[in-house]
């Protein structure tokens, strides 16, 4: 009896032996908190995350320019461009993700705290520096688009944030010029003794310049534009157009993020860049979904220098012709080769020419043909690759490159009213790359001779809407310069449709029955036109006071009474 | 034999007695299987009445020749009887509703449903037995009161979500699900075919034995096994036909399409004058239709949903039972097959099930079993996923397929039918295996030691495979014009997961009965319990060949993988006592200590205690006269319970890996690179979520049982909830999970059933009915907000609607001063209602910040269901309804939304039956206008105004459907018998008949878009040999 008793108490425990479940369980395929931060190494895979596609959605896939009149999308308005933002948007991911870099940079930085002794500074300063030029520029995105917001340096409790209020610009300002000032100081000017290209001097040097200028503060665009220039490292690309095909890094490059899309995959296993046929001719199996403006193909002046409702030159009939080089690089010319396919938008083409195969194919980029043509009948050229309608856009995303740089410089001092050869040289720099000459070849290019401010002013405006066109400048332009209201008060137009347009082209009034008027800051008018009756009107624009500031998301203003609202949301 | 000389000493003892008195009767009360202890008997002609003793003998006083004798004792017939003088009298008593005696399987052990002092609602299998649903999920709606199930589909393999007495926390409310005492991850695993019983346990006090997991409740399923002396082979077959619904209208013919895309378009340029043709010319409209005769290609007018759905899909399931017990073995196994399909191609649902128990006892005292069970399931999609949305809102002027049946552009590359056709498909394979193994010893009287081990595992095998699909030219066949979207590149993802759990448990129960009138039962257990899983998946893309979907034809350059793995588990030690006096009075008390190892071992460990009491008043003496009473008792119980289904490792922060783009150091390459960032706060005094809770019951049977009744009041407290509440989102991490708030849920649940019989006919009605509702506590302030427009908020009603309110629609242009969201906003859209802003009065601007507010519960309200059966003969037709009394339901943007996508048709509802406008236009009179329900067509204020969450978009949700309508035969024995046949029976099943509601008209109040609810017709068999 006992031994059974004792067998059985043997069958019944073993199993409750062997399995004993074991509480104390830790993550297995992710590190915990507790050990990481612990060496250089694991550092630099912290930082690695910057560089993430989180941090850089909105100076991604045109995200801002959609945004400005440089765009037209058949009737489709941005909500910032029509008032229509508001604090639930979905774009609150940007706040959420900006405050991820800034946490996470704070992270890095409490950790270096921790190990230093125990690695040289010469390891860990650059690191150190590298955190904090993610810092700083997602502060100043941050404070540009949204004013004064909850600021922290340091680790943030959950008790502390649900207290925080929106600390004064002025004050982040500070932090940023002294994150900048460190990034600048400690980081290398090659920052690439790894295996990989990361951030660098310049880079600090001309972004601080950058947000510097955003933030109105001239003089401190101008000394660290004036530094970056002085590293010596940098000049531009030969080739205006080829610039924005090249997708390496270049002279000009200062930083960029680069693009792969067999590297770059969703969980699913999908590519996860941006897919590019909205831009595309249809003709070619692109949808042509979305176009640079009319507004913006008229604020190329015309080889002569002058705007187009003052030149000679210009042809309202055929706009392209004449133009600033840049017009044909950022606009595919009509008769130009894009993607295989000739374009011709004109009502006329019935066919055009598939160069690959050498036969005719109907003209689906012409608004008879296919009722989807482009609204417009214009296409992007700039940055175009030919295999854009088959796969996605690899273009790496550029932050920085040096012709911003110049111009920087060149605002700087004109608005410093520090005016001399340096400034012209500066802009002429710029303008005479688009023309393929060398800043001395003035007859070569319409450079830019006078001294008056108010007229450096505006050339230099006009100079950067035209080289920096869909590169995620423009919005930034349109805040800085309080254009806001300027810019959406102008709706958007394209042509007529299906047998008008048949009738406008037979009666010759193919491209543009007129010239628009150009302002003085360059705003086209195609008011007149539309009232004539001689084109549409797709999308109504619209100024709100609001718009100059993004809202809170609205969350935060719930759960938080110290966190007030930006006006109008 | 053994009968007869009990017979023989009955009518020896009784001579002496008949020869003195002739008023003095004594006899027997037996059953089927022999006495019956415990029977009234009761002289109705002088209201005297005795029960039968432990042998089932009794002795009544001064009986007349003639006095009528009524027999009564719970779950049998009562029997009147006029007394004749026989003396002995022997009476037999048959079983009759035995539901009060059955045997109901409770946490670790069972007892007699009139035993039970907790709340327990009870389902049998013949209610699982006359649908046809193969989920068995499904098949529970309206079944058992509190125990509210929601679906939103009828395809193939879908699920309905369970949840017993509403939401008792956040995190995850669905219950605990043990099979045969074996946890389940999803009660579909369970064929319908196999289930004897299903018992939920629905308070405190019955759950609690089950500690952390019973949060949410626990059902209890208790599959088929044999009894001694079964040699059987059964089987069942269904055939059934799935036929769709009626599908919402969309106005997708040409012209509604163009002329009311125009419309919208013209109104989102801001009415230009003379803009009214701003997409399609007058002529082109006008001559579409004779245009399309002409060139068909050019101008298509093309039926996407009879291109893409089907009239009917077939659905068959097969189940074959083989079951044996003697003395020793006792086998059951079962075999199930079942298969549907979808109302589109490329959908389908496979399953294979088996199920095996076996029990031994292999030697005195001490017996074994090894229980099995396997489920096999494969589910095939197409790469689209739903095409249901698609079939109804593609406008027709887009064509999916040319006339000679090639793939065309369809709209602008976006071509459904194309990618259902020719764009790949997506296995989903799922195996599931589980054991039991357990040995029990009994060395005495009423003491039991069982030591059981349940592994389960889980393997799930997915392919996902996505072709590219050329369209080429409609008249030159071989210029390729591009690719449908979504599908430019041929690209295969495989997964591969598997999940481990390992049960171990030790339970001791000792049961005893001390002088007759005390039952004692005691049960203490131990158990422990881990689960693992591991997920990895490779991914390629853009490979050359589109035939082969293996990733050894991958493309390097191409490639993903992504793998990650976790852990959890949990140890407890837990005991009963129950007790009853006399079976009048009931006294259980539980406790059970839980540790899990998402808490730091300081938090670690939870005690959740509880217990419950009953009375049994019928039993009592002063109750006996009460005739229409058949069986009363009253009970209560009080207990808690924890909660801990959060992530993994709350109080750890864990640091997630990803990858970064990267030029290599001279900038030409580029390279991937690993990143690391922590993305979460760890709370490092996380612990349990506790639920208190109290339930009041009655159950009572009246008039012979035959009306029935069961009602419960339940109040619970739900104290430290983990919730993910909201955290400023400027912190750079996502909301953790922290013990915050509290929520208050009072519910009450009633049933009530009549059966009876008249001659061949019998009938039962059953109908249940109940409600609850969750008011969140003290929050500190913190609120959650939901995507669906939900929000958890002190004060409110668990997830409340939150959003603006409305007040009609502007029908003039709001002026400067008026409070608008959005600076386009015009004549024709929702006008909302300026309800506060920064300063805590109206401040002339709509926005999110300060004009939302709660708007009344999102939740079903009376839930109800029942049955009606009805019988005669072999007969049998029985009807089950279900149905929610009350619930508000937000409609969503493709029910009501014009051009979703900004070119997808219109719904239908946008226009009245007689053809006029039921939206704002500026083509409307303005009396036309004050009387429309829809907004203007509008693009931009679609997107940030009309359609907001408001009181605009609720809807009536309540409805009231017929779920099941069963007619069936049995085939007379006398027919079968000649053939071998025990039984057969066959019968006919329509599911989901009708539904009756007030909602969108041409959707079904339960209905997800993109989904359908079928009407299915079938045709089985029961056959048993």
């Amino acid at each position: 009896m006992k031994k059974i008793l004792y067998i059985l108490t043997a069958v019944m425990m073993l199993p409750l032996c062997n399995s004993c479940a074991d509480l104390d369980l830790n993550p297995l395929s992710e590190a915990s908190s507790g050990n990481w931060y612990s060496d250089p190494t694991e550092l630099v895979i912290s930082l690695n995350d910057f560089y993430r596609d989180y941090l850089w959605e909105i100076e991604s896939g045109y995200w801002t320019d959609r945004r400005t009149d440089d765009w037209s999308q058949r009737d489709y308005i941005y909500e910032l461009a029509n008032g229509s933002a508001v604090s639930t948007w979905s774009y609150n991911s940007y706040w959420t993700n900006t405050y991820k870099g800034i946490s996470r940079a704070n992270r890095i930085q409490e950790s270096i705290k921790e190990l230093r002794g125990k690695y040289s500074d010469s390891e860990l300063n650059p690191l150190l520096a590298e955190a904090l030029f993610f810092r700083a520029y997602l502060y100043s995105r941050l404070i540009t688009l949204y004013g004064d917001v909850p600021f922290y340096t340091g680790y943030l409790s959950i008790e502390e944030a649900f207290k925080m209020g929106r600390t004064p610009k002025d004050v982040i300002i500070k932090q940023i010029y002294e994150d900048f000032d460190y990034a600048a100081e400690y980081l290398p000017e090659e920052n690439n003794s790894g295996s990989v290209t990361r951030v660098n001097k310049g880079a600090a040097l001309a972004l601080k310049a950058r947000w510097a200028l955003q933030f109105g503060d001239y003089a401190t665009a101008l000394s660290s534009s004036e530094d970056c220039i002085a590293l010596g490292k940098y000049d531009l690309y030969p080739d205006y157009g080829e610039l924005f095909r090249d997708k390496k890094i270049n002279c000009e490059t200062i930083f960029t993020i680069p693009h792969s899309a067999s590297l770059e995959l969703t969980s699913a296993g999908k590519p996860n860049v941006q897919s590019i046929k909205s831009y595309t001719l249809r003709t070619a199996g692109g949808t042509a979904t979305a176009q640079p403006s009319w507004e913006l193909l008229a604020a190329f002046d015309c080889i002569d220098g002058k705007p187009i409702d003052e030149s000679p030159l210009f042809d309202p009939h055929d706009p392209f012709k004449n133009r600033d080089p840049r017009c044909n690089e950022t606009f595919v010319a009509p008769g130009t080769i894009v993607y295989g396919f000739v374009f011709d938008p004109s009502p006329g083409t019935k066919k055009v020419l598939n160069v690959n195969t050498g036969i005719m194919v109907k003209n689906k980029d012409n608004k008879v043909n296919d009722q989807y043509a482009a609204y417009n009948s214009c296409c992007l050229r700039k940055g175009a690759q030919d295999d854009w309608v088959s796969t996605y856009n690899e273009n790496p995303t550029v932050i920085m490159r040096y012709a911003e740089v110049l111009l920087i410089y060149a605002e700087a001092k004109i608005e410093l009213n520090q005016i001399d050869a340096t400034v012209l040289n500066a802009i002429n720099d710029v303008r005479a790359r688009a023309y393929g000459v060398s800043r001395a070849q003035v007859s070569e290019y319409p450079a830019v001779t006078g001294t008056d401010q108010a007229e450096l002013r505006r050339q230099l405006r006009k100079e950067r809407r035209v080289e920096f066109a869909w590169e995620g400048r423009r919005y930034f332009d349109l805040l800085r310069w309080g254009w806001l209201e300027k810019a959406y008060s102008h709706n958007m137009y394209g042509h007529l449709n299906q047998e008008d347009i048949k009738s406008y082209y037979t009666a010759g009034k193919w491209f543009w029955p007129e010239v628009p008027e150009i302002d003085e800051d360059g705003f086209a008018n195609f008011a007149p036109m539309f009232e004539k009756g001689l084109i549409m009107q797709y999308g109504e624009r619209k100024f709100d006071t609001k718009s100059y500031l993004w809202p809170i998301p609205n969350t935060d203003i719930l759960i938080n009474k110290n966190i007030t609202q930006n006006n109008g949301y | 034999m053994k009968k007869n000389i009990l017979l023989s000493i009955i009518l020896i003892v009784a001579i002496p007695f008949a020869a003195f008195a002739q008023n003095i009767l004594k006899g027997t009360v037996k059953d089927a299987t022999g006495p019956v202890v415990g029977a009234v008997i009761l002289n109705q002609s002088n209201g005297k009445g005795v029960n039968t003793d432990l042998n089932g003998n009794y002795t009544i006083e001064g009986v007349n020749k003639g006095d009528k004798l009524k027999v009564s004792f719970l779950g049998y017939a009562t029997r009147n009887i006029d007394w004749n003088g026989e003396n002995p009298l022997t009476i037999t008593i048959e079983e009759q509703g035995v539901e009060l005696n059955e045997t109901v399987v409770i946490g670790y052990g069972s007892v007699k449903k009139k035993d039970l002092t907790g709340s327990v609602g009870i389902l049998n299998s013949k209610i699982l037995e006359q649908q046809s649903q193969s989920q068995l999920s499904q098949s529970l709606q309206g079944a058992i009161p509190g125990l509210v199930v929601t679906r939103s589909s009828s395809m193939p393999g879908a699920s309905a979500s369970i949840k017993i007495r509403g939401v008792t926390t956040i995190s995850d409310s669905s219950p605990l699900i043990l099979v045969d005492g074996m946890a389940v991850s999803r009660i579909d695993n369970v064929a319908p075919d196999d289930v004897e019983q299903i018992t939920v346990l629905k308070d405190a006090a019955s759950a609690s034995i089950y500690g952390a997991r019973a949060a949410s409740g626990v059902i209890l399923i208790t599959t088929k096994s044999a009894r001694e002396g079964d040699v059987q082979i059964g089987y069942n077959g269904e055939m059934s036909v799935v036929k769709a619904t009626e599908f919402a209208d969309y106005l997708n013919d040409p012209y509604n399409y163009m002329t009311m895309f125009n419309e919208y378009k013209w109104n989102d340029a801001g009415n230009p004058a003379g803009g009214d043709y701003q997409q399609y010319s007058q002529d082109y409209i006008n001559n579409y239709k004779s245009n399309n005769v002409l060139d068909p290609i050019t101008y298509p007018n093309f039926d996407w949903k009879s291109n893409i759905l089907k009239k009917q899909a077939l659905k068959h399931s097969h189940n074959i039972t083989l079951t044996y017990g003697n003395k020793f073995i006792k086998s059951r196994m079962s075999v199930s097959y079942d298969k549907a399909e979808a109302l589109y191609q490329g959908s389908n649902h496979e399953r294979l099930m088996a199920r095996m128990r076996n029990s031994i006892n292999f030697a005195k005292n001490w017996s074994g079993s090894v229980d099995f069970s396997l489920k096999h399931a494969v589910k095939n999609d197409p790469q689209t996923g739903s095409p249901i949305m698609a079939a109804n809102m593609y406008p027709s002027i887009y064509a999916g397929l040319y006339p000679d049946g090639r793939v065309s552009e369809g709209k602008t590359g976006s071509n459904t039918l194309a990618a259902l056709l020719e764009g790949g498909n997506q296995i989903t394979g799922n195996d599931y295996i589980t054991g039991k193994a357990s040995l029990s010893w009994k060395p005495l009287k009423g003491f039991d030691l069982t030591g059981s081990v349940t592994p389960t595992y889980s393997f799930t095998k997915q392919k996902d495979f996505t072709k590219a699909i050329p369209y080429y030219d409609a008249y030159e066949t071989d210029v390729l014009l591009g690719y449908v979207s979504g599908y430019t590149a041929t690209g295969l993802t495989e997964t591969r997961s598997d999940a481990k759990t390992l049960e171990t448990q030790l339970i001791a129960t000792y049961d005893k009965s001390i002088a007759k009138d005390h039952k004692i039962n005691v049960m203490l257990g131990y158990e422990d319990y881990m689960y693992t899983y591991e997920t990895m998946s490779a991914s390629t893309n853009d490979m050359e060949l589109s035939n082969y979907p293996y990733l050894d034809l991958a493309n390097t350059n191409n490639l993903g993988v992504l793998g990650s793995s976790y852990q959890n588990s949990y140890r407890s030690f837990f005991g009963r006592l129950m007790y009853n006096y006399k079976s009048r009075y009931y006294m259980q008390l539980n406790a059970r200590e839980d540790a899990s190892s998402r808490f730091q071992k300081d938090y670690r460990w939870g005690l959740f205690p509880s217990t419950s009491l009953g009375w049994v008043i019928s039993n009592e003496s002063f109750m006996k006269n009460v005739t229409p009473v058949s069986y009363l008792k009253l009970r209560g119980s009080i207990g808690s319970l924890g909660n801990e289904r959060i992530g993994n490792y709350p109080y750890q922060s864990s640091i997630n890996f990803d990858k970064a783009i990267m030029y290599d150091a001279n900038g030409q390459n580029i390279v991937s690179q690993m990143t690391g960032a922590q993305i979460n706060y760890a709370v490092r005094d996380i612990t349990w979520e506790t639920t208190y809770s109290w339930d009041l019951g009655m159950d009572a049977t009246l008039f012979d049982n035959r009306l029935s009744l069961t009602a419960d009041y339940y109040f619970k407290k739900t104290k430290d909830m983990l919730l993910e509440a909201e955290i400023p989102t400027f912190t750079g991490f996502g909301s953790p999970e922290q013990n915050i708030g509290t929520m208050h849920t009072r519910g009450w649940e009633i049933s009530i059933g009549w059966k009876d019989k008249i001659g061949d006919f019998t009938y039962a009605v059953n109908a249940n009915l109940s409600d609850y509702k969750s008011v969140m506590g003290d929050m500190d302030g913190k609120m959650v907000l939901f995507s669906d427009g939900t929000i958890i908020k002190e004060g409110e009603e668990y997830r409340s609607w939150y959003g603006y309110k409305s007040n009609g629609l502007w029908q003039t242009n709001p002026t400067g001063s008026d409070a608008v969201i959005i600076a386009t906003t015009s004549a024709g859209d929702v006008k909302y209602v300026d309800l506060s802003g920064d300063a805590g009065t109206p401040d002339g601007k709509i926005t999110a910040s300060y004009d939302r507010t709660t708007l009344g519960s999102s939740l079903p309200h009376y839930v109800f269901g029942g049955t009606i059966s009805l019988g005669w003969k072999n007969f049998g037709l029985s009807v089950l309804f279900n149905g929610v009394g009350k619930q508000s339901s937000l409609v969503t943007q493709n029910m009501i939304r014009p051009f979703v996508s900004q070119w997808l048709s219109a719904p239908g509802v946008l226009l009245n039956s007689n053809g006029t406008r039921n939206y704002w236009s500026l083509y409307n009179t303005e009396e036309q206008n004050l009387n429309v329900r829809y907004p203007r067509l509008s693009y931009t204020s679609a997107e940030k105004s009309n359609y907001e969450v408001s009181d605009y978009w609720l809807m009536n949700g309540a409805y009231f459907r017929v779920k099941n309508i069963n007619l069936s035969y049995k085939v007379p024995q006398k027919v079968i018998d000649r053939v071998g046949i025990k039984a057969l029976r066959i019968f006919f099943n329509v599911d989901d008949a009708f539904c009756f509601d007030n909602y969108l008209k041409g959707w079904d109040p339960e209905v997800d878009p993109s989904t359908y609810i079928a009407k299915t017709f079938t045709l089985g068999v029961d056959l048993n040999f």
